[in-house]
């Protein structure tokens, strides 16, 4: 569920219609009206300036898009269809749920050996759960069976990271049970499996580089000595993401009065995709970034992907990258002569077109671009290899308290090491963590799909039971970014998101003692962990 | 009829006494600033100051307002320009997808009128922001960008909270009441 409900405005002029919808794809989503409307693509236009969140569930107009276009065609009028609370509740899917039984083999000096698992998911009616288990880690020996169970309750959606979470927690919490079975300190026993260091697979400098800044030799074993309901604990998990580029195309317009315009029909998610599309082109063109007007969220600009899977950032800003090159490249052609010198000889830089190696001799860019005269720069490009790539890697370490006497999980602060490949805007690419970090604390504590089981029916349908983290729950976050520029643009929307949980709980382990499989951890069910403990474990 | 003060601007509007606020500021005021989040006064999105309180607008009858001050976030800027807070959110990069934005930045701008130009700590800006839920979960950076508007205003000694006017009797106790409850018992439950 997004803050911002799932919603359409449409308009018919005739049998062109505009949508404004709030999708994370403004393409696909015109073309899935094209086809359930019967209609050709051409005579759908779909806009997106802005939009309240998607976390994967805003791609297709689905339902409430088409009959808002189907209303607006026999009222003749414009029609706004947003959903209500209950209604993005219960029919914008959810991430599916995940269920596992393992057995593992580890040898006594603390090396895996075997993964024998069977898991489960449901993605509601008709849809799948599968999810990656084992999770990251090296199991010389491995089986698994999965088995979709489809039940009559919503359609499952690709939310944040989809799949990672849950995989990363089932593995994450065997790696401390098993740690604790052969007597090794967890974060040594995850480097004695993790899989080899690579530009992609950074885990093993980060356990260690992590352990030294979060204080990890502070950690007691399972269970806090100290006397007193308040049990102190920390834990360590690590995530993977691919990430990567797709094909974007983009166009820019350079005109006679110094402005520059880039269009491009990718969409901002509130990830800072506009931000993106402005820092690389203003970058490239020598300028500040108030210089250049990003215009995306619209069918009518250059095809862009949906965003989805941190793809974003690496489909985008090459094309932007590229085609701002090509038209920088069309300008020098048309200054190189009234400079008396080679195109190939000019540089871009502080706001001036001049000759390398000598700022006096060039001109600012208004003036450059006066001998444009009638005729403007107006470039296509696309996206091309060389710039991004993917594979990213992360460890995050938590550390938690817990009232054993009410079961309330407090967390105290988080440390992330994380790469993205190269960091385009320091400033976004951290909102991505924070953010990744406290949705995943969500995952840990507080969201929890009730539904009633006889039913089906979902009985918690609103924000007041249906919990999500305040201002007040969110630790001290601290963020360690790893800058790769020679990897080129990977994205960073997801990664953050997948191992905070299993972190979480393994410091609820630690602090208690308590053996913790289930998340969200509510009260309720830590209590039950710890009647359990007591009454001699699993 | 019903007559009331906008944003600093006397306002007549002809609707049902029990239209929500949330609804006559977006279409008969044509002031989209106001966000819808939940509808039931758990999220703060749809924020409002209400003689200077702030009250989810989604849980006031528009009656309540006869004849009282509303400020919305397109009352919170100063002529135009952007408040030092609103300023320090987009420096901070304090918004995502920016559906909890506006009831963030009304409330923090009466928690800083409260404050009056002495900078809240940490621990005060949650408290206080403690009914607004964000989804993208920017909570840190919109944590920093209080504080560092309060910072600006206590060295050039304006507040920047020109829309916030002086406290004066709630009109919508009861809605302002029903907020700090539910966060009272939304708090209380989180920790069991």
């Amino acid at each position: 569920m997004c803050l911002e409900t799932h919603g359409a405005v449409c308009e018919w002029d005739g049998d062109q219609l505009t949508a404004w919808v709030t999708t994370q794809g403004v393409h696909q989503c015109a073309q899935q009206f094209a086809q359930s409307l019967g209609i050709p693509q051409s005579n759908v236009r779909v806009i997106t300036q802005y939009m309240g969140g998607g976390f994967g569930s805003k791609f297709a107009p689905d339902v409430q898009g088409l009959i808002c276009a189907r209303l607006a065609k026999l009222a003749n009028a414009p029609v706004k269809l947003m959903l209500d609370r209950k209604e993005e509740h219960l029919d914008t899917g959810n991430r599916p749920s995940a269920f596992a039984q393992i057995r593992a083999g580890v040898t006594n000096d603390g090396k895996l050996t075997a993964f024998d698992g069977r898991s489960w998911g449901t993605g509601g009616a008709g849809a799948n759960a599968n999810f990656p288990l084992p999770y990251l880690y090296q199991f010389p020996n491995r089986r698994r069976v999965h088995t979709d169970v489809y039940i009559n309750a919503g359609q499952q959606r690709a939310m944040r990271a989809p799949g990672h979470p849950q995989g990363c927690f089932l593995t994450e919490i065997l790696m401390d049970e098993l740690a604790d079975r052969v007597k090794i300190d967890p974060v040594e026993f995850r480097i004695k499996n993790a899989p080899p260091k690579a530009p992609n697979q950074m885990w093993v400098e980060y356990f260690q580089q992590g352990a030294r800044q979060f204080g990890w030799e502070k950690r007691h074993p399972t269970g806090d000595p100290a006397p007193g309901p308040i049990k102190a604990g920390m834990g360590v998990s690590a995530h993977l993401w691919g990430g990567g580029g797709r094909g974007t195309q983009a166009h820019v317009d350079i005109t006679s009065d110094g402005a520059v315009v880039v269009r491009c029909g990718t969409q901002d998610l509130g990830t800072g995709t506009r931000t993106l599309v402005t820092i690389v082109a203003a970058e490239t063109l020598g300028l500040p970034t108030s210089a250049v007007k990003a215009e995306i969220g619209d069918t009518n600009y250059p095809f862009s992907p949906g965003s989805g899977g941190s793809t974003t950032a690496a489909s985008v800003s090459p094309a932007i990258r590229i085609t701002s090159i090509k038209a920088l490249d069309a300008l020098f052609a048309r200054v190189a002569p009234v400079l008396g010198t080679a195109p190939g000889n000019l540089v871009a830089e502080s706001g001036r077109i001049h000759v390398k190696g000598d700022p006096t001799k060039g001109l600012a860019w208004k003036d450059a671009c006066k001998h444009l005269g009638t005729e403007p720069i107006t470039v296509d490009g696309q996206w091309g290899e060389g710039l991004s790539s993917s594979g990213t890697s992360g460890v995050q370490f938590a550390e938690v308290t817990v009232d054993i006497e009410t079961g309330v999980v407090r967390i105290k602060r988080i440390l992330a090491m994380q790469d993205c490949g190269l960091i385009v805007d320091k400033l976004t690419a951290e909102s991505q963590v924070y953010g990744g970090i406290i949705a995943a604390i969500n995952f840990a504590l507080f969201e929890d799909r009730l539904l009633d089981r006889v039913t089906g029916q979902m009985v918690n349908p609103n924000m007041e039971w249906y919990l999500l983290a305040g201002m007040s729950d969110i630790p001290t976050i601290d963020i360690v970014l790893n800058n790769m520029p020679e990897r080129g643009v990977i994205g960073i929307g997801e990664p953050p998101t997948v191992s905070t949980a299993s972190a979480i709980a393994n410091a609820v382990r630690n602090a208690t003692g308590a053996t913790i499989r289930s998340l969200p951890l509510h009260p309720h069910k830590v209590l039950a962990a710890l009647e359990q403990q007591k009454a001699g474990g699993t | 009829m019903i007559e009331f003060v906008l944003n600093g601007r006397g306002r007549r509007v002809r609707v049902p006494p029990m239209k929500r606020l949330l609804d006559v500021l977006r279409e008969d005021c044509s002031l989209p600033g106001t966000k819808e989040g939940c509808g039931e006064g758990e999220c703060g999105a749809c924020s409002v100051l209400l003689d200077g309180r702030t009250v989810c607008s989604c849980l006031v009858p528009v009656v309540q307002v006869r004849g009282a001050r509303v400020v919305t976030v397109e009352g919170l800027d100063r002529g135009g320009r952007p408040s030092a807070l609103q300023r320090a959110f987009i420096d901070l990069g304090a918004a995502q997808c920016g559906i909890c934005t506006p009831g963030m930045l009304v409330t923090a701008a009466e928690l800083l009128r409260h404050a009056r130009g002495r900078v809240p700590s940490e621990e005060e800006v949650r408290e206080a922001l403690a009914g607004n839920l964000c989804r993208c979960t920017g909570y840190q950076k919109i944590v920093d960008a209080v504080r560092a508007a309060a910072r600006g205003a206590s060295r050039d000694g304006a507040a920047g909270t020109s829309g916030a006017r002086a406290p004066g009797r709630s009109r919508a106790g009861t809605a302002r009441a029903k907020r700090s409850r539910t966060a009272r018992t939304k708090r209380s439950r989180r920790r069991g």
